[in-house]
Order: C-alpha cells, then structure tokens, then sequence
C-alpha cells in the first residue's frame, strides 16, 4: 500500500489494456491467418491437386481453371472448398457461443457439448429429419429450438438458493449432456439408420456432408452472431465479474443475457444442424484467445471466433487425409487435439 | 469357549465340504453326454454338438436363409427380428435384433446349436451362450467360397448334408456360368455405394467385393483397408467410375436410391449406368448372394447374357 | 438526493425491511447498523432500485426508481460490495475502468475515452492504487482489493455511494483510510453516502447520521450523540455496553460489557 518513490517513477507506461486499435491488428492478424489456412488446407486433401494450378484457380475465384482438368476443378471447389467453408462457419459458431457462454455463466468451462446444448441441438436435428425430412430448413430451425430447450434445462436445474454457482452448472451440464446423449444412442439404434444419422455422427461431428443451401445460411449465422455478441462485449466483460456488480455498475442483466442465450442457441443449432457435434472447440479456443489476448471480450469474442473457424479448418484437414481415402469424424480430431491442449492450458493456469 | 470354538470351526468346514461338493455336482457340458461330434468353426473354435441337432436358432438373416435353403427350416426355433426370408421364417419365435438378441429368450428355446455372424459382432454374447452350455457356431465368410462352405458346414450342423451339397453344387454351376460370360470382358469400374451421405463404400475385406470381382467389376475401393470404410467425396469423385452400384431395397427400403453428391458428375451418372440391385442380394452372405452375382453381372455386361 | 418514504419490503414471506424512512443528503455520511438479519442490505439492495419494494416509495432525485433506465440509476448511485468474483484475469485499469460502463455512449459496446482514462488514473491515485495498476486483481491482497472496488465505484463518478460492510475484511489502517476516503468524497465533491456497518466506532467517527435497526425496523435514527447511548444500544443487541467519549476525537466510543461467569 505504501507509494514508494520506486512505484512512482515505474508508473507512467500505461498498463495492458484492450484498445480499439489492438483489437484491430489482432483481428486483422487472424483473419490473415484464417485465409492462409483456407488457401492452404485447399490445397490438401485425399487427392493430390497440382499446387500452381490450384493456387491460380483459387486466385481467379474460381472463374478460371488455370489447366486443371474438370475432376480436379470439381474436387477444388465442389467438394473441398465448400467443405472447408463450412468447418469454417462451425468452428467460428461454436468458438464464439463458448466464449458468450463462459462470459454469461461465468465459468470458464461453460462450453456448448459440456453443457449439453449441442445434444439439445443434435435432438432438435434429429426431429427434422424425421418428420420433416425432405425440407431442409427445418433442420437448423429445430436445431435452434432443441438448443434453447438444452439451455434453459440447464439454467433452471443449476439455480439453486444462491443461483446457478458454477458448480452446479457443471452438474446440471453434466447431466443434461449425458440424458440427451442416451436419447440420441436410443433413436438411432431404434431408427432407420438410413433416415437418421449414425450416433457417430452427431456425437462426433461430419463435415463431408455439405448441403448447397445451407452452407451460405450457417456461414451467415456465424458471421452475425460473432458480430452480435461483440457488440455486448462490454457488458460482458462486467458480467463475468458478478452478476450483481454488473447491475450496479449499469449493466442490463436481463437483456443481455437473453441475447447472449439466443444468440449461442443459434450459433450452436446451426453448427450442429450441418454437421453434428464437435465438441472441444467452444472450450479450447476461447480459452486460448483469453490467455494470449486478456479477458476483455471485445478483443476475445472476435479473436475467438477467428481462431475457433481456423481450429476446425485445420482437424477437419487431419481429419480428412490422415487415413485417406478413409475418413475420420472430425469431433474425434478436436478432442485429441483439444483434450491434451486443456489440460496444459489448466496446468499453466 | 471350547464348545463355542469347536461348532464355529465344525461350521467352516462343512461350509467348505458343501461348497466343494456344490461345483463337483454342478453340470458341467451336459453337452459332454449326449455330444458325439466336434466341429471347428469359421472363428477356429472347436464346437461340440450332438448327434443329431433339431434345435437352432440363427442370429443373423443370411443364417437363417441357409438353413432354410438346406432344408432345415423345421428345425429352427428362433430368429432375430431382421429375418425376413423366406416367407415362412417370419412365423418362426423372435429373439432380438443382430446386435442385442435377447439371452434369456434364447435359454427359454432351449437351442443346441445357436448360429452367429462375426457381422453382428457378438463376441461377448458368444460368451455367455457357452455359460450356458450351448453350443455357439460363428460363420464369418469373407468371400464367396467362404459362403459356399459355411452352407455345407450348417448342413453338417443340421443334418442335411445332401441337401446343402446339392444346393452348394448349383450356385457354383450359376457362379460358374456367369464367370465364363463375363471372362474375355474388360471388368467395368465400379463404386460401390452403401451410403451416400455420409459417402461409405465397400472396402477390400467386405464380402461384396469378392461378388463385385466375379461378376467382372473392378471395384475402385477394393483396395482401401476395411471392410465398409467411410469414403473421401473427393477420392469418389477422382475415382470417375463407370457404372455404380447402389444396394437399396429389400429390407433397406427406399433408403440409399440416390447417388452421393460428389458422383453426380461421374461417368456412370452421365451414361446412366446406375444400378439399384436388391441390398438383400449383396449383403447377406447366403444362397441369395448368387442370385446378387447374376444380377451385378448382367447389369454391368448386358451383352455377355443375351 | 436519494430517499425512502415508507419503505417496506417483504419476500418468502417475511418482512426485511418495515415501513422504513430515511434521506440521503449531499455531503453526508449515514451509517446504517443493527444486528444480523435486521434488514440492513436488504434496504441498501432496495435503495439501488436492486430489489423491488412491496409498498412505499423510493425516489432517486425525486423520481421513483422503478421508473428509471438501469443506466441513468448507475450514473447517480455506485454501490461497493464486500467482494468481487474473480473467475477471470483482469487488470486492476480493466477493473477499476469498468465503473466508467454507464457513460458508455452505446450500451454494450464502445471503447472508452480519454476521459475516462483520466478519471480512472484519478481515482486510482487517491485510492493509492497507481502502482497496482497493471496487476492482476487476484494478485492483490485483501484490502488492495477492496480498494480497487472502492475506486471503480468512484470512477463512476456518482454523487451517491452505498457501501455494504465495506470495512469488513479490512485491517485497521485500511479501515480508516476507506472511510476517510468516502469523508473526503462527501466533504470535496458534495456526494451522499450510505454506509452498512457493523463496526460501531467506526460508524460513530465517520457518520453525520446513524439508523439503527432490528428485525427490520427503525429503532432510532440521528446524530451519532444521540442514538448511541447505552439503553438504545443495549435494547438493539441485547448485550450491556458502555458509552463514553473517545478521547482525541471525541466521537461516541462504544464498548461492550462482556458478564464474567
């Protein structure tokens, strides 16, 4: 407490502090990155694609071939490019609800798969498909809607005398994830394997299936919803600092935390309506962005976005040439990259 | 005190003598008595069975097809719920599915002999079968001549030795037949299509390559490892096969009639070389897979058959 | 500035806080003190526009408080806590800047000004915080802690401060320094403070005006001369105390007759 003289005269740098202007070169740094990446994982896959042509084929947006054959051009952007964009728009969904919902509960392992809200998405899936399963919009609709139905699950069973501690919201996740988790086991095994989905599938994410109308749809959901959480990134930053004290210091906590439910709520549902569950993602990635960027969520929110979209670019390419032609699930690849990366990551904490 | 000491110990030992007594009169292979024969199956395990089996029940639909097919069908006494053929199966007592048949329904039967596919993966309900000493026969054919001996081997089983022979005999004289029509052609490239999305194919340990060989096909996948590996879109795609098969009908349905996405493109869709062949025919390893060959066959070289 | 009239408050069934009046005035200390469970957050919850009344009045600037914007309460009344969740790394600027979030020109988003910087630096030098400034908060020990939310309640710049316990997990020094701190705010720049306390002499040293409750009521209210003297007191918190003149600052010093057994 005593103002040494020393204190004093190390004082005028100014300390760390989130501007708008390193927010902008760290995103911008990112963003870089994530077209590197899209760019560089292009070019890799279960076939080998000539890399000059294909760099000059991308380069043209695809308007010219630059010598390469129909099949290679097919495969360039019919079937990887499209693919890629999509583990795009879902690693930056999920990233982005994971940090919304650490902020929100105020734990830092609140994340959609732990909580149960991606099964409650997968469940929601799984009732379009088979009621309504010729239209395809209906998916991330009820996508949406069972992820609400997780969420608010969640919430009501973790409210206890001294509302949701972070403990019992573990528990109430726990439990929630682990019930739906049975039900989706029962209806695919109950089902018609042919209408549905394996269990695979939605507990471990698939991203080779990548629906033309859909794809602009969950690209656009990541986009807007990283974009509408940012802008609550400062009453997020004092809420998850206590709920209590962010009412006093002005904050809308009711409002605000019925965007930032609907809007994860979409971000998950629409991930998992495209591509089932991955988990790991909204729990490594903010995680990551936090330790390197500080908790300030106007930096965070974006950054973590970024870099989940990059995260599952880079697995879904492990996922889809390490045993070529074979392909893993991409949920198995976050995990053994995410699981290990955790537990450093808790360990340096 | 003494007396005390000595009832307590008197007690031990006859808790010990009976329990000594208990696991000596515990039937132990009743089997044993009345098994006059021994078998080895296609797992390397030997079985014992008696003299004469009146008793079975199949875990698997193309285990119940050769035992009707044998002649035997009077002798089986239960059947998983996917067996659907013959017709006169569908009467027969249910006892589950492939991959969670019901134990203590199978006990109630009392079978000898219960006959199961490796398909089905039921290595740990082989288990508790032999807990309860009855015989387990395992088939797992991975090509076609695997399946022409797992139906002379069930006709052993079931005593109808003439009869499986016999019919061995006339699918290797078909099988035949369609191996020399389609000798001097070029094989067609094939995809095999078990699903389109996700994309899974047939890989090189499933038993349809065997059949997609013979019937002059060369499968673009039979080399990938696996027996129904899941399949790269773009690897499909590069593989520009000439003809694909979609196995879809039967039990399957309506589901799988479509074409995977990434070979919307492929010279078997522009040329309109897609073939829905009954999924009943191709993957159940038993007489009907015959019937799955000449189909393949003539609808690959339609000039070979006329 | 900041009143209540009337104030009852009742949840699950009981009654926290009954028919309670009191007004806060500009630069004014008022301490509020009685034993557990006589309501004393709970009011100081109510008079943030935190907890609704069930009936009476609590009027901010004249106008009652269920009618304004979370906002317009937050740039007119800061509250300081007794602790902070910590769950998340945060600087003690990132911290103590959080109080400028109600001058925020859009909610929720916005990065903050040269102003607020300034304000920030202010506070945080007369909280003798500037060194700490670019720890972590739970770096800090317990009463730097306490300090860096006392300074985020002043960075908001308030005229009306509501502090509940806030000496409470304070070692002597520190102890005076905060309230000697809301003194200067109260004296300097014409702000009302509303203090919940159970520190008794600290209370008699600091306030213009003590309340005294129990079980939700006023007992007595008034100059610290005369509601502590011994019968009030002794009523208030059934213990025999004594009552004489702290000897340099002449303010009431209380002290507890503890009986021999």
């Amino acid at each position: 407490m005593t103002s040494t003289a020393s204190e004093v005269v190390a004082s005028p740098a100014r300390p760390h502090r989130v501007t708008l202007r390193k927010t902008l070169i760290a995103c911008a740094v990112l963003a870089g990155a994530l077209l590197l990446a899209i760019v560089l994982m292009a070019l890799l896959g279960s076939e080998q694609l000539p890399v000059r042509a294909s760099l000059c084929a991308l380069a043209s947006f695809g308007t010219s071939t630059c010598g390469l054959s129909q099949d290679q051009f097919d495969i360039l952007f019919q079937i990887r490019l499209p693919r890629i964009l999509l583990a795009a728009a879902v690693g930056g969904s999920l990233a982005t609800a994971g940090a919304g919902y650490q902020a929100l509960l105020r734990n830092p392992l609140a994340e959609p798969y732990l909580l149960g809200i991606s099964n409650g998405a997968a469940v929601g899936t799984m009732i379009a498909l088979v009621f309504f399963g010729a239209s395809e919009w209906t998916r991330p609709i009820l996508a949406f809607t069972g992820a609400l139905a997780a969420t608010l699950a969640v919430y009501r069973l973790a409210r206890g005398r001294a509302g949701a501690t972070p403990e019992r919201l573990i528990l109430a996740g726990v439990i929630v994830t682990t019930f739906l988790s049975s039900v989706i086991v029962f209806v695919t095994v109950l089902m018609d394997a042919t209408r549905i989905r394996s269990f695979t599938f939605w507990l471990l994410g698939d991203l080779s299936g990548t629906s033309k109308a859909l794809l602009p749809v969950t690209i656009i959901i990541a986009i807007a919803g990283a974009l509408a959480l940012t802008l609550h990134a400062r009453s997020l930053n004092l809420l998850m600092l206590g709920e209590r004290d962010a009412f006093d210091l002005g904050v809308e906590v009711g409002r605000v935390r019925i965007v930032v439910f609907l809007v994860a709520s979409l971000l998950v549902g629409s991930s998992v309506a495209a591509s089932g569950s991955v988990g790991y993602v909204g729990l490594v990635v903010p995680h990551l962005a936090r330790l390197s960027l500080g908790s300030d969520n106007r930096l965070t929110i974006p950054a973590a976005a970024l870099g989940g979209a990059l995260f599952v670019i880079v697995a879904d390419t492990v996922a889809r040439t390490v045993i070529a032609p074979r392909e893993l699930p991409v949920g198995a690849i976050t995990a053994l990259i995410g699981a290990p990366l955790f537990i450093y990551l808790l360990r340096r904490a | 005190m003494r007396i005390c000491r000595n009832l307590s110990v008197l007690v031990w030992v006859a808790v010990v003598v009976c329990l000594t007594l208990f696991s000596a009169c515990t039937p132990r292979g009743t089997a044993n008595h009345s098994a006059t024969r021994e078998i080895t199956d296609d797992a390397g395990r030997r079985v014992d069975l008696p003299a004469t089996v009146d008793r079975v029940i199949s875990l698997a639909p193309n285990l119940t097809e050769i035992v009707f097919a044998v002649g035997a069908g009077d002798r089986l006494v239960g059947r998983t719920s996917y067996c659907d053929f013959p017709a006169e199966a569908k009467a027969i007592a249910e006892v589950g599915d492939t991959l969670h048949p019901n134990l203590e329904r199978i006990i109630a039967l009392k079978p000898q002999v219960v006959l199961v596919s490796t398909a089905s993966q039921l290595e740990v309900f082989t288990q508790q079968l032999q807990g309860q000493n009855i015989a387990v026969f395992v088939t797992d054919p991975h090509d076609l001549e695997g399946v022409f001996r797992s139906i002379e081997r069930i006709g052993e089983i079931v005593g109808e030795k003439e009869g499986a022979n016999l019919l061995v005999q006339r699918l290797r004289e078909r099988t035949n037949a369609v191996e020399q029509a389609v000798k001097r052609r070029p094989p067609v490239r094939v995809f095999y299509q078990v699903s389109g999305e996700p994309l899974y194919t047939a890989g090189h340990d499933a038993f349809v390559t065997d059949l997609m060989r013979r019937a002059g096909a060369a499968s673009v996948t039979s080399d990938v490892p696996g027996a129904w590996p899941k399949y790269s879109n773009e690897s499909a795609l590069a593989a520009r096969p000439e003809a694909i098969i979609l196995p879809s009908g039967g039990s399957m349905g309506e589901a799988n009639s479509n074409v995977a996405e990434a070979l919307r493109q492929s010279p078997a869709v522009l040329r309109g070389r897609v073939y829905k062949i009954n999924d009943d025919h191709l993957a159940r390893p038993g007489p009907r897979s015959v019937d799955g060959l000449e189909e393949m066959a003539r609808a690959l070289h339609p000039d070979a058959f006329k | 500035m900041l009143e209540a009239r009337n104030l009852t408050v009742a949840y699950d069934y009981r009654i926290a806080v009954a028919d309670v009046t009191l007004s806060l005035n500009a630069g004014e200390i008022t301490a509020i003190i009685g034993p557990n469970g006589a309501g004393k957050s709970t009011l100081l919850r109510t008079l943030n526009g935190q907890l609704p009344g069930s009936s009476g009045n609590v009027l901010l600037d004249g106008e009652p408080i269920e009618r304004l914007s979370r906002r317009t309460i937050s740039r007119r009344i800061a509250v300081v806590a007794q602790e902070a969740e910590l769950r998340f790394p945060v600087t003690v600027l990132e911290f103590v800047l959080g109080g400028r979030f109600a001058w925020a020109t859009h909610s929720g988003w916005g990065w903050e000004t040269e102003r607020d910087l300034h304000v920030a630096e202010s506070v945080l030098r007369e909280t003798e915080l500037s060194g700490l400034s670019a720890r972590l908060m739970n770096e800090l020990s317990g009463g730097e802690r306490q300090r860096a939310l006392m300074a985020r309640a002043l960075a908001t710049e308030a005229p009306i401060l509501l502090l509940d316990e806030p000496t409470a997990n304070l070692d002597l020094s520190h102890q005076a320094t905060l309230l000697s701190l809301v003194r200067t705010r109260c004296d300097r720049h014409r702000a009302a403070a509303l203090v919940v306390t159970h520190d008794i002499n600290l209370a008699a040293q600091f306030a213009d005006y003590i309340l005294l409750m129990k079980q939700g009521k006023t007992i007595h209210a008034g100059r610290p001369e005369e509601v502590l003297r011994p019968e009030i007191l002794q009523n208030i918190f059934e213990i025999r105390v004594l009552v004489d003149a702290h000897p340099v600052t002449g303010a009431p010093r209380v002290t507890p007759v503890h009986e021999r057994g």
